[in-house]
C-alpha cells in the first residue's frame, strides 16, 4: 500500500467512526439511515480503492455474500413466553 | 440485453462488493432491529397471553421487511451468479441475469408463502428468458 492508500484508509476509518457516532447521537431510524448513507459512501470508496488493479476473479472471490436475517433469538423469545404465568 | 466483458465485468464485480457491504450491514441492523422489538414486547407482557399477542404482532410487521430484505438478497446473489457466469462462460450479462433471476424468484416465492406474505408471481416474460434460448 503506498503512503497515499494508507493516508486515504486513515481519512476512510475516521470517516466510518464519524458516521457511527452521528447515527448513534441522532438515534432511531433517521440516525440508522444518516449512518448506514455515510458508511455506504466510504465501503464504496474503500473497495473501489481496494479492487484497484485486482482481477474480476479475485474482487468475486472477495465478496462476502449476505446472509438470511439472523432470526435465531425467536427460539429463546418463544421459551420466554411459555415461562410466563398464564392469566 | 447489453454485453459485457473484460473491465466492464470488473466495474460489476466492484459494484457487487461493494452491495454486499451494505447488505452484510441492512440484515445485521434489521435483526438487532427485530430482536429488540420482540423483547421489548416480551418485557411489556405480565402474562403468556399477552406475550403472545404482543410478540405475534411484532412478527407480523417484521415479516414483509424480512422478505424485503431477502428479495434483495436474493437479486444480489442473482447479480454475483450473472457475473461469474458471464464471467466464466462468455455470454452476455443480460442473459446471465435473467436465468439467474428467475431461480432466485422462485426460492422467494416459497419463502413469502411460508411466512405467510403473498407476493405476486414473477412475469412470464421473466421465466421465458431464464429457460434459455431454444
Amino acid at each position: 500500500m503506498t503512503e497515499h492508500e494508507q493516508w486515504v484508509t486513515k481519512a476512510l476509518d475516521g470517516i466510518g467512526a464519524g458516521a457511527e457516532l452521528i447515527g448513534s447521537r441522532v438515534g432511531g431510524v433517521a440516525g440508522a439511515a444518516v449512518g448506514m448513507t455515510i458508511k455506504l459512501l466510504t465501503s464504496a470508496i474503500a473497495n473501489a480503492m481496494r479492487n484497484q488493479g485486482r482481477s474480476v476473479d479475485d474482487i468475486l472471490a472477495a465478496i462476502a455474500m449476505p446472509k438470511p436475517l439472523d432470526t435465531s433469538f425467536q427460539a429463546d423469545i418463544d421459551a420466554a413466553i411459555a415461562a410466563k404465568p398464564k392469566k | 440485453m447489453f454485453a459485457c466483458g473484460g473491465s466492464n465485468l470488473r466495474q460489476h464485480a466492484t459494484a457487487a462488493d461493494v452491495s454486499a457491504t451494505l447488505l452484510v450491514d441492512l440484515s445485521t441492523q434489521i435483526s438487532a432491529a427485530w430482536r429488540d422489538a420482540e423483547l421489548a414486547a416480551l418485557g411489556a407482557s405480565r402474562t403468556q397471553e399477552d406475550a403472545q399477542e404482543g410478540v405475534a404482532e411484532v412478527r407480523a410487521r417484521y415479516a414483509p421487511l424480512g422478505i424485503a430484505y431477502e428479495a434483495v438478497r436474493l437479486a444480489h446473489a442473482a447479480y454475483v451468479g450473472a457475473i461469474l457466469r458471464a464471467h466464466s462462460q462468455g455470454g452476455t450479462l443480460g442473459a446471465s441475469a435473467a436465468a439467474e433471476l428467475a431461480d432466485k424468484w422462485r426460492a422467494l416465492l416459497t419463502l413469502a408463502s411460508s411466512r405467510g406474505v403473498e407476493l405476486a408471481a414473477p412475469p412470464e416474460a421473466l421465466l421465458h428468458l431464464g429457460r434459455g434460448p431454444p
